[in-house]
């Protein structure tokens, strides 16, 4: 193994010896710094920017005020799906003090989030496979493009906002940046040093699941959900 | 991926012959150019961020040993496993292997051009293992056995009722032409294949030095799933596929979707960073990232090391005149359009297979003028050109016909003769003026168009004659 990567090193050593100076003038150019934004004609409100885009994608984006708007949103959405089981990141971890209560109230369970470890791998995803209602946080968001960012850690499953057709994310609006560079500032401010080091999926996502292969025509729900409802909390 | 079979010319004309094929490809490329020009336009500063991604791209090159380097050991740092898989059968060697040690029994696959580049399905199949493909199109494509006809939308060149019959015919599907219900159809039964799989292989959009990061975009989110369900993600990836850093990713992600299929961000841009770490309730428990040489490194260090910058978002195969016509498979190899033109014959060199493909361009420069990393393409097709007859790979009677063609053009006399001749000929073969059918290999033109007659008196006998009548007034 280590012979081939030898190999491959030399090879192209002996290449960058031929193409190397061509190459670098090429890279010389245009030096950095990077172009961070706004990469389109920049909106004053940025949380209306965000649900324009979402909207535009055939996403949800709902303004709430306050804590207890949300909290409403969100029993609105888990009533009108007629959930009975969720599959969620852990509830500290999910800006909305109360949903521990609402989800109770609802009489809601939650799914056990866990697949790494288990013994039956397989058995453990076919249980969360009909799960209607994924929720999650979100750690950042773009208001350039409607995405939201999140980023995986031992609360924050991939699969909450993967798996289920629904997925509700709740995302304090202070989390909203411009542009994509910019919101990964905001990432690199919460997560410092341990961004990459600890956190081995950061996904970016932008709208609902989507497919455009047969003859053009969009389809939602391709793969991942179908609907995303972002629950946007201004208080 | 060797060269199809079938003669290149064979190729084409079953091409330009298929309506329905011209219909599919009209609406689908048509499409693109559109998004993809709005998505430009709206953009604030377009040349600037391009010029960066271009610059990003070359640096990332020109110190490719290095930044290689640093991108495996972030990644060996972080738990993962990196192969270094000097040529195809190394990859499939080490993707088999580790299938067989975990005992693998189904893969599922997210679009992976540099998979399909080595035939990975066929080595992982040859030892029992079900492999699914999970992009919509490339389902489709695996269904009927073909190949993709297009980097981005691989199903490209199937209408709606193509793909209705085909999984009709494969998935038993009750017949219908809604696009929704093939998807949902698709969408089961790769559903099932993503709760059972053992393991995931996906490919790798961008990779990032800085951080040991795979990049891997799609829009139908079964690369996530591909990433994340199975116990063990294996990423291929081509060696020069690198950005040096997570800020540089970035400028290049506002330029992929756009040029793609004019979307500001596709829907899901997933950043994998080895494997699941302790304490996450998912995620894969093994990374593996496969890097593919397979003659890149010795590209680098030829004057076509340019083509290496390319990002595969398929913007030049869509504005292109000769792809609208005859679409990937015309070109007969797996990397199609002006840019597959340029690849094709440097990755199998020039051959009887490979010889026409950097001649199937009019040289109209709008791949250049897409490229979202100014890729200098048409540039490459002429050097290839001349590179096909300095090498003598140029067909005999296009060599006779061009030695011909310098002798006559190198002496006054003998020009004048052949006009003379051309127009004695044609005269004679001319009914009203025009010739409706030139003798082989002429033929070619008057396939589609008549050619006129020569004038009855060529240029230089009439600029003679004006002469001396001017001298004698």
């Amino acid at each position: 193994m280590s012979g081939e990567r030898k190999q491959i090193l030399q090879q192209l050593r002996a290449s960058l010896r031929a193409q190397g100076q061509q190459l670098r003038k090429m890279a010389e150019q245009t030096p950095g710094p990077n172009p961070t934004g706004p990469f389109v004609a920049p909106q004053p409100d940025l949380t209306a920017q965000f649900r324009a885009q979402l909207t535009a994608l055939k996403g949800q984006a709902y303004l709430c005020p306050d804590h207890d708007a949300a909290l409403a949103t969100m029993r609105e959405l888990l009533i009108s799906h007629e959930a009975q089981q969720v599959l969620a990141w852990g509830l500290a971890v999910i800006p909305l003090a109360g949903l521990d209560q609402l989800l109770r109230e609802l009489h809601l369970t939650l799914a056990p989030p866990q697949i790494l470890g288990t013994a039956d791998h397989a058995a453990a995803l076919a249980r969360l496979d009909p799960v209607p209602v994924g929720i999650s946080g979100a750690d950042a968001a773009v208001a350039e493009s409607g995405t939201i960012i999140v980023v995986s850690g031992p609360a924050q499953g991939r699969l909450a906002s993967l798996l289920p057709p629904v997925h509700i994310a709740v995302l304090p609006h202070e989390r909203i940046a411009r542009s994509l560079p910019d919101a990964f500032a905001l990432l690199r401010q919460r997560y410092g040093d341990t961004l990459f080091r600890d956190h081995s999926n950061i996904t970016l996502i932008t709208g609902p699941s989507r497919t455009a292969d047969i003859g053009g025509e969009v389809v939602l729900g391709m793969h991942g959900p179908a609907e995303v409802h972002v629950i946007i909390i201004q208080g | 991926m060797a060269a199809a079979p079938v003669h290149f010319y064979e190729r084409v004309n079953r091409a330009v012959n298929d309506p329905r094929l011209q219909r599919a490809l009209d609406k689908a490329t048509g499409h693109f150019i559109l998004m993809r020009r709005q998505a430009l336009e709206e953009m604030l500063d377009p040349d600037v961020v391009r010029d960066r991604a271009r610059a990003i791209r070359a640096e990332a090159l020109a110190h490719l040993d290095e930044y290689l380097e640093q991108l495996a050991a972030n990644i060996e740092a972080h738990g993962g496993h990196v192969h270094w898989a000097s040529d195809g059968a190394s990859a499939r060697q080490y993707i088999v292997d580790l299938a067989r040690a975990r005992n693998v029994r189904t893969i599922v696959k997210s679009k992976s051009m540099a998979s399909e580049e080595i035939s990975l399905n066929a080595a992982l199949e040859a030892q029992g293992i079900h492999v699914f493909e999970t992009d919509l199109g490339e389902y489709v494509i695996q269904l009927a056995g073909e190949t993709p006809s297009h980097f981005v939308a691989p199903i490209i060149h199937k209408t709606t009722d193509q793909v209705a019959e085909l999984f009709v015919q494969k998935l038993q599907m009750p017949p219908t032409d809604d696009a929704q219900a093939i998807a949902q159809t698709a969408r089961r039964r790769l559903r099932q294949a993503f709760l059972t799989a053992d393991m995931g292989i996906s490919g790798v959009n961008f990779g990032v030095a800085e951080t040991g990061t795979v990049v891997i975009v799609t829009n139908e989110g079964n690369g996530r799933l591909t990433t994340s369900t199975p116990r063990i993600h294996v990423a291929l990836m081509g060696i020069e596929r690198l950005v040096p850093t997570v800020d540089d990713l970035l400028v290049m992600l506002q330029l992929l979707a756009r040029s793609a299929t004019g979307q500001r961000l596709s829907a899901y841009t997933t950043l994998v960073t080895g494997p699941a770490r302790p304490g996450e309730p998912d995620g894969p428990e093994e990374f593996h990232l496969v890097l593919l040489d397979n003659g890149r490194s010795r590209i680098l260090g030829t004057d076509y090391a340019e083509a290496l910058l390319c990002i595969r978002c398929g913007a030049c195969l869509n504005h292109c005149p000769i792809f609208q016509e005859i679409s990937g498979h015309g070109y007969g190899a797996l990397y199609s359009g002006p840019i597959g033109a340029v690849l094709t014959p440097l990755f199998q060199g020039i051959n009887e297979d490979t010889r026409y493909l950097p001649q199937a361009s009019s040289l109209c420069g709008a791949c250049k003028e897409v490229c979202p990393v100014r890729i200098d393409i048409p540039r490459m097709l002429l050097q290839l050109r001349h590179d096909t007859v300095k090498q003598g790979k140029a067909p005999a009677m296009e060599r006779l016909q061009l030695a011909l063609w310098r002798l006559a053009m190198s002496s006054p006399g003998l020009y004048a003769l052949g006009g003379k001749i051309a127009h004695w000929t044609l005269s004679r073969l001319a009914r009203h003026g025009r010739v409706r059918r030139l003798p082989p290999p002429l033929n070619a033109w008057t396939k589609s168009r008549d050619f006129p007659v020569f004038a009855p008196r060529s240029f230089q006998e009439r600029w003679a004659a004006r002469h001396s009548e001017q001298q004698k007034n």
